[in-house]
């Protein structure tokens, strides 16, 4: 089914949004939350709940791109889950690989102000990156998919992945600094 | 910043970037193809 019409379903109010939703984002969406949880039940949920708050937040919504509309809300709910999980000491031991890197690169403190002018640094920074490492960077720190995976859906070593990561977050670091900014 | 903060004004970039990411590159598409991968039906790039 098209995006459109799944779209409309939820407008209408119509029950079969959410198993369209389930038949054509369901794996799409799995694969995010269990990147992050690494927990299949907890991924679930995570899932079960991005349906439950897409029925919520549409109308009035209407998302420009589906996929990565519920993706975003998929992607929230489980980094939350995984920070409640960690405060509660619950699958203690485990961190996301990816959130480990971010840890080396971020320090400090920052007021809202700050935030939203370092998310728009982001975006500047980001459309300055070639295609590939874009999506690398983007594979890695948005969905947390793992250097095998990227390396394979890149066509590259997983060494070469690692390098192009660790180049980018520093080129990230080096590009907020320059701006007066630190992560 | 924290880890937190990071991940959300990550998780605000551009969703065509986002999409685009998991979009197989065009080398990686070729070069995979003989293995039957990634699959031709674009919803099934994830």
């Amino acid at each position: 089914m098209e995006d459109a019409e799944i779209i409309k379903l939820y407008f209408q109010r119509d029950e079969k949004a959410i198993t369209a939703t389930m038949e054509k984002y369901g794996g799409y969406c799995t694969a995010i939350a269990r990147n992050i949880l690494r927990d299949e039940e907890d991924a679930l949920e995570c899932v079960n709940d991005t349906y439950f708050k897409a029925w919520h937040t549409m109308p009035p919504q209407y998302p420009k791109i589906l996929a990565t509309f519920l993706g975003k809300i998929t992607r929230n709910l489980s980094i939350n889950r995984y920070l409640y999980n960690k405060a509660l000491k619950r699958g203690a031991g485990f961190t996301p690989a990816p959130l480990d890197e971010l840890a080396e690169i971020i320090s400090g403190d920052q007021t809202v102000d700050e935030a939203l002018d370092k998310a728009e640094l982001l975006r500047d920074f980001l459309s300055e990156l070639s295609r590939e490492k874009r999506g690398i960077f983007i594979c890695r720190y948005w969905y947390f998919d793992s250097v095998s995976e990227i390396a394979k859906r890149y066509d590259r070593s997983e060494n070469s992945v690692s390098v192009i990561l660790n180049r980018t977050r520093n080129k990230l670091k080096s590009y907020l600094e320059e701006r007066g900014f630190t992560l | 910043m924290n880890i937190q903060n990071f991940c959300e004004i990550f998780g605000e970039i551009r969703e065509d970037y986002v999409l685009e990411a998991r979009k197989p590159t065009q080398k990686a598409f070729f070069q995979n193809w003989r293995i039957g991968w990634p699959p031709l039906h674009a919803s099934a790039w994830w």
